[in-house]
């Protein structure tokens, strides 16, 4: 396959399965507690793959592409979140805003501890 | 057509706006590219919640594109990444940004809409 294009398949690909598994456990858990379990989930994914090459370094460009930019980039979501804490109201929506700022870090390093303990297995 | 398909359609279409986004350069060591998708993404998303009353076309438009072009994975990533290198200002100058940025671009949706109908 043309090498440009390949990057834009992958990652519409990626896309299409992130959005509809977010759409998948937003229909489940409808509101804002969905989402914050949304973009928990895909921060602690995006940071076993992004520090991935750095720990381990068996993944193609390929497979990044599709699972960072692609699959784990849809699947997280800020206009949902922004739109949910514009709508919670003053109280609520500031809580919402801090719990997901703290998740999505506390995500992120997360995964970077569940990739880094792999390679001693 | 299915929802499903609807929202997965839109997912790709999204993503590869985000993607081709995401190829800026950083500003001032803002990453510009997820500040832009978040901040456009939200209005964009306001538009279609307060202004679209077709079911079909908030969950392909809403859900799929726009959910697939915003990305809070990314964002949290550079922030931590900031937050690694002791860059404080940077991280916090990235996360108002991007949250009083998305924030207002809701508001700005709502009250767009809400003057035109």
């Amino acid at each position: 396959m043309n090498a440009r294009i390949l990057p834009y398949i992958l990652v519409a690909a990626g896309g299409f399965l992130g959005a509809v598994l977010r759409w998948s456990i937003e229909e489940q858990v409808p509101s804002l507690w969905g989402t914050l379990a949304v973009n928990f989930l895909g921060c602690v994914a995006m940071g076993m793959f992004m520090y991935e090459s750095i720990y381990i370094g068996n993944f193609s460009r390929e497979t990044r592409i599709f699972f960072s930019a692609g699959f784990v980039g849809a699947f997280t979501t800020f206009s949902v979140f922004a739109m949910q804490s514009f709508q919670a109201g003053p109280v609520h929506g500031m809580a919402n805003i801090l719990a997901s700022l703290v998740l999505g870090l506390i995500g992120i390093l997360a995964g970077r501890h569940l990739i880094s303990y792999q390679r001693w297995m | 057509m299915d929802p499903l398909v609807l929202v997965g359609l839109g997912g790709a279409i999204g993503s590869i706006f985000r993607f081709e986004l995401s190829k800026l350069q950083p500003v001032r060591g803002i990453p510009a590219g997820t500040a832009l998708v978040n901040v456009l993404g939200s209005f964009a998303f306001s538009l279609v919640v307060f202004g679209a009353s077709d079911s079909n076309l908030s969950s392909f438009l809403g859900i799929g594109v726009l959910g697939g072009f915003t990305t809070f994975s990314t964002f949290s990533f550079e922030t931590f990444r900031m937050l690694e290198d002791h860059d404080y200002h940077t991280m916090i100058t990235n996360i108002l940004i991007n949250v009083a940025g998305s924030l207002a671009g809701v508001f700005a949706g709502y009250l767009l809409v809400a003057g035109i109908t």
